[in-house]
């Protein structure tokens, strides 16, 4: 079933990672109900958008607009300013070797 | 119409097949010419996959080339002979090069390191080198210019932001008056990847060639972040399939390479951007089925959508994506109509063979340096998204690093190279360079912006600045 259908194709959010608009609104839900919180990197972690190869260049925004939209509807207090998860070096993938060549390693 | 000169043809070789290609060109741009818009298949659902923004920030452009995984082929210039394959998935493998790489280790320093060599970039390094620093340009691309490379109209705007002049000449123009000047060291194929916050100082790390990197630890005494925007994507079924893009790459396929990147293409977004590539497309002999756009009213320039309408493509406003459909690439689009509430008009919906969707419905800041950096950031609509808190000057809340361009509020090319210039002169004076007469100079460039901006055109900038302007700074 790889190239699928004519119609009827996903929604997608994530492209590194192929995560689908219904799978952001489901793991939105999880965190909520079995975590009981709703920020930035719970999400990220739970729904793993915006942690592939391009480290949410295309999907971070969405993801933010489903978390505003969620918390609004459940009346939890929203601030735009801190729906930013935390960003971690490498900002975009780099060859291991990079790092584990030992001359790097010496110093 | 502009001629190409796509320079010594050569042969690579793609999943086992010889393909023609140009010297000139990237892997991605030379597969796209001969008709291969499949780039390899997504890791979780095994769908296919093209390329999306052709600029190195999507990731959806990644294949083996000569043994090495996960390369960019949008990034990757061609070469004779080359080996290009599909990569199973990404996640499916290790990513284990095949063969040995060679990794370099270098220290740098800098007056000022800039990040990012579109026109806010090349400004900022103009001004900070007549200043007398040493200056740093860094760019992920392999040819400097940013945006300002696919760009082959000609710009608006005053003589000081070279009005007149086509987007590439201007990016040339820029590129060769740094050349010439000893204290500037202008850096393609490198990328920051980081930046370590007790020493200040940045790590980046450059391709030259396949499987040779260097890795860089960059200590300067200002940072200048010009590091662009990325374009938007849209949610809808099939938004993935090959023939879906940004409005931008197809701009890239088009007016930096020579080649269509589809014959009957849907443009989603009636602004500035969208409007300007369709009249690029057209003058490529590419027939545009229609341009649609959600809201009431476009907002591009009259004399760009006028130009278009009379060339009888139709600009439906208060129009939609539903889905885009086809096995294996897009082969049409089902779109419909709106109210003024943005609900679906019953009945409304149309299908229309296309073979491309081109998205162009805005850009988003690129600000992930200054965000490691934990820069003051704010979510500011009227200028794009999350942006920068700054000074007059345009230093951010992080003492010596700086912001210009598309990265510090979505402009235009002309208030990016204004914005360079004050963020050029404000990192050489941070650099304990200039005098009086910079100070001067540097006002006079705040003033420009001011004039510029205060046209009604630009009241939402305005006002979105006025969120995110600190007091204090240079004024
Ligand atoms: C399709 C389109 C049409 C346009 N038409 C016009 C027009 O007609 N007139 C006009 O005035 N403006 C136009 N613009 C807007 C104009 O191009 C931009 O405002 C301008 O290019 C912004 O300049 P910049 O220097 O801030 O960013 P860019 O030109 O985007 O340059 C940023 C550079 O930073 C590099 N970079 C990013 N992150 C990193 C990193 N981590 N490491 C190293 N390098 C990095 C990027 O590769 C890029 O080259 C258009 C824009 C688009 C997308
Ligand atoms: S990274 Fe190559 S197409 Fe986006």
């Amino acid at each position: 079933m790889s190239e699928g259908g004519s119609r009827g194709h996903p929604a997608i959010v994530c492209r590194c990672m192929d995560i689908t608009e219904e799978e952001m609104l489901m793991a939105f839900k999880v965190m909520v109900r079995f975590l009981g919180t709703a920020d930035p990197d719970t999400y990220r972690r739970i729904s793993s958008a915006t942690t592939g190869y391009c480290q949410g260049r295309g999907c971070l925004q969405h993801m933010q607009r489903y978390l505003a939209r969620g918390m609004r509807e459940l009346g939890i207090s929203l601030d735009m300013d801190r729906l930013v998860p935390k960003k971690r070096p490498p900002l975009q993938p780099v060859p291991m070797g990079l790092f584990y060549n030992p001359e790097v390693l010496e110093e | 119409m502009l001629k190409f000169d796509r320079g010594r043809p050569i042969v690579i070789n793609f999943n086992g097949k010889p393909v023609k290609a140009f010297e000139t060109e990237t892997v991605a741009a030379a597969l796209y010419a001969s008709g291969v818009i499949k780039f390899g298949y997504s890791a979780e659902r095994h769908r296919p996959r093209g390329p999306f923004c052709m600029i190195g920030k999507c990731s959806q452009c990644l294949m083996r080339v000569n043994g090495y995984p996960h390369v960019r082929t949008c990034i990757t210039p061609v070469e004779d002979g080359m080996v290009v394959e599909y990569e199973e998935g990404h996640d499916a493998e290790l990513p284990l090069p095949t063969k040995e790489m060679l990794v370099k280790r270098e220290d740098l320093e800098y007056d000022a390191a800039i990040i990012g060599a579109g026109p806010a970039g090349l400004s900022a390094a103009l001004e900070a080198s007549g200043m007398g620093a040493r200056v740093l340009v860094m760019d992920q691309s392999p040819v400097p210019g940013g945006q300002l490379v696919k760009q082959t109209h000609k710009f608006f705007g005053t003589k000081e932001t070279f009005a007149g002049m086509r987007g590439f000449e201007i990016a040339k123009m820029l590129t060769d008056k740094l050349r010439d000047r000893e204290n500037v060291d202008v850096m393609p194929s490198t990328q920051v990847i980081g930046y370590f916050r007790r020493e200040g100082s940045l790590a980046a790390f450059r391709t030259d060639g396949l499987g040779k990197y260097t890795l860089l630890r960059i200590r300067a005494k200002s940072i200048i972040v010009a590091t662009g925007a990325m374009e938007r994507s849209l949610v809808f079924p099939g938004n993935d399939l090959p023939g879906v893009m940004g409005a931008g790459a197809a701009q890239t396929l088009m007016n930096v390479f020579g080649i269509r990147p589809a014959d009957e293409p849907l443009i989603i977004g009636a602004g500035n951007v969208g409007v300007i590539v369709a009249y690029q497309a057209v003058q490529a002999g590419i027939k545009v089925k229609a341009v649609i756009d959600i809201a009431k009213k476009s907002a591009a320039y009259l004399v760009h959508s006028s130009k278009i309408r009379r060339m009888g493509i139709p600009i439906l406003m208060r129009h939609t994506i539903r889905e885009a459909y086809g096995k294996g690439r897009v082969e049409g689009a089902t779109i419909y109509k709106v109210d003024d509430n943005f609900h679906p008009i019953k009945g409304s919906e149309v299908d229309i063979e296309v073979d491309g969707v081109w998205l162009a419905v805005g850009l988003t800041p690129s600000i992930e340096v200054l965000e490691l950096m934990e820069a003051g950031i704010k979510f500011v609509p009227e200028l794009g998204g999350y942006v920068p808190l700054r000074h007059r000057n345009l230093e951010t809340t992080v003492p010596g690093v700086f912001v210009a361009g598309d990265a510090s509020c979505i402009e235009e090319a002309s208030t990016a190279m204004m914005e360079g210039r004050v963020a050029g002169i404000a990192a050489a004076m941070k650099a304990g360079l200039g005098g009086d007469e910079h100070v001067k100079r540097m006002k006079e460039a705040i003033k420009w912006l001011d004039e510029f901006r205060s046209s009604p055109h630009y009241r939402r900038i305005r006002e979105g600045l006025f969120k995110v302007t600190l007091e204090g700074g240079a004024s």
